[in-house]
């Protein structure tokens, strides 16, 4: 009886540990991600989720012309730089922060209507070389001009 | 009970000597990694290792957005249009909830970008009912109720607020495991801002402005329909995809040309232009088609 009661809390703790670790994906979007939209407005959708070095995600969006955007993207501070790059529906690259210092907003303009993909990258950590590979939330936050 | 013991004693000890020989392997790694060959391959086997991996996320317009982009292009304000309050007594199923949390949020959007005080707090007010409805109790608590009020009189600030509910809930129900529920929820925003669009918009030549932002959320519909599909084990979800059919088959003769895109990135402001144009072949006909099946799933929605 006691070994299933050491299993559950076994069980348990796995699951609040993974609950835990979202619920800090979540507030780290917040309070560390949010703030770098200012002084765009936040679209209210939560794109967050958690890579390891050398994972990838892409977001699919639509953006409207005439209508300015500011892209915001961050990362857990134990990850090692993380590379995104705009591209159109036909996957040609549009913008890259590899070119411009791994810098994590981009603002730009539509002339025309477009779906876009942002793809992100968490680049591997090749100066601390270790066994364990890092892991953390990474955000991804689109925010408009309300003038 | 002895016996129960001597098992996990013997499991423990077998754990023990299996993380030993982990360890070992590990430190053996660490001893060799000197060379510049192995920490090659280290860094070939850690990059091939996640790099298998690719997660794919997709993102919908907030209501707020396709509010203001309409207000932008013309549209004007109508309350007669927006899902009465009184309706959300009908809602028990948190599908229904769900959907017309959704259809309440993009009210209140539409409502805040045309700055009526009164009907932001109705509208608020209702989706912190069904809010609580979905176990959403932290999305819209009464801070923000209070922040609203002593804010109404400033767009922004109302605008960043909502906007701030609509986070609050999309993330709670994604950290509580609940990512289909914040599917409906932006599926339920999404199809009324669309119903909201097509019922302020009647000709396509007099409203060209109008009807070319309406159109433009094919491109969007597509998005929706992918982020849906992705829960398609839901019966709700499943049920909603099926409904969507008429809009996807209005969409599907509606033919938006585009051009590639041109970068033309101002070195000083850091700021970029994405260079493009578009043109949209769309009849009365076609338009009437797209009007009607927006209308007809937005009213199953509110039923």
């Amino acid at each position: 009886m006691k070994n299933v009661s050491k299993l559950l809390v076994l069980v348990v703790s796995f699951v609040l540990l993974g609950t835990l670790s979202y619920g800090q994906c979540r507030t780290f979007a917040k309070s560390e991600c949010k703030p770098s939209l200012e002084p765009y407005v936040h679209d209210g959708i939560f794109n967050a989720t958690e890579l390891s070095e050398g994972e990838s995600a892409e977001l699919y969006k639509t953006f409207y012309s005439n209508q300015n955007y500011r892209i915001a993207i961050c990362g857990d501070q134990q990850l090692p730089k993380i590379k995104f790059s705009i591209m159109d529906a036909d996957r040609n690259v549009l913008f890259t922060n590899a070119k411009h210092s791994f810098k994590r907003v981009w603002d730009f303009k539509m002339e025309s209507s477009q779906q876009l993909i942002i793809s992100i990258e968490v680049e591997t950590n090749d100066e601390n070389i270790s066994d364990e590979i890092a892991r953390g939330c990474v955000a991804v936050l689109v925010g408009f001009s309300a003038d | 009970m002895r016996s129960n013991t001597l098992k996990l004693f013997r499991l423990l000890i077998v754990l023990g000597l299996l993380s030993g020989i982990v360890s070992c392997s590990n430190s053996d790694k660490k001893n060799s990694s000197s060379t510049e060959d192995v920490v090659d391959q280290e860094l070939q086997e850690k990059q091939q290792v996640v790099n298998d991996v690719k997660k794919v996320m997709y993102s919908l317009p907030s209501p707020v957005e396709t509010t203001l982009l309409l207000k932008k292009a013309g549209a004007g304000y109508d309350e007669s249009l927006l899902n009465p309050t009184s309706n959300s007594n009908k809602y028990n199923t948190d599908k229904q909830k769900a959907l017309n949390l959704g259809v309440y949020g993009a009210d209140l959007s539409y409502a805040s970008i045309f700055e009526q005080d009164q009907t932001i707090m109705q509208y608020m007010n209702v989706s912190k009912k069904l809010a609580i409805g979905l176990d959403l109790l932290a999305a819209i608590d009464q801070s923000i109720i209070d922040r609203l009020e002593a804010n109404h009189d400033n767009r922004d600030s109302v605008i960043r607020i909502i906007s701030e509910t609509f986070l609050n809930s999309n993330s709670t129900l994604k950290e509580d495991n609940r990512p289909e529920m914040a599917a409906l929820i932006l599926a339920g925003g999404w199809v009324e801002a669309l119903y909201l669009a097509t019922q302020l918009t009647k000709d396509v030549v007099k409203d060209k402005d109008l009807v070319e932002r309406i159109v433009e959320q094919k491109l969007s519909f597509g998005e929706m329909e992918k982020l849906l599909g992705v829960y398609t084990d839901n019966p709700d979800i499943a049920e909603v995809l099926t409904q969507l059919q008429p809009i996807s088959q209005a969409f599907n003769a509606i033919e938006i040309v585009k051009s590639g895109i041109e970068t033309i990135t101002d070195e000083e402001t850091g700021s970029t232009v994405l260079k493009s144009t578009q043109k949209i072949n769309i009849t009365q006909a076609q338009y009437e088609a797209l009007k009607l099946a927006a209308a007809n799933l937005r009213n199953s929605f509110i039923q």
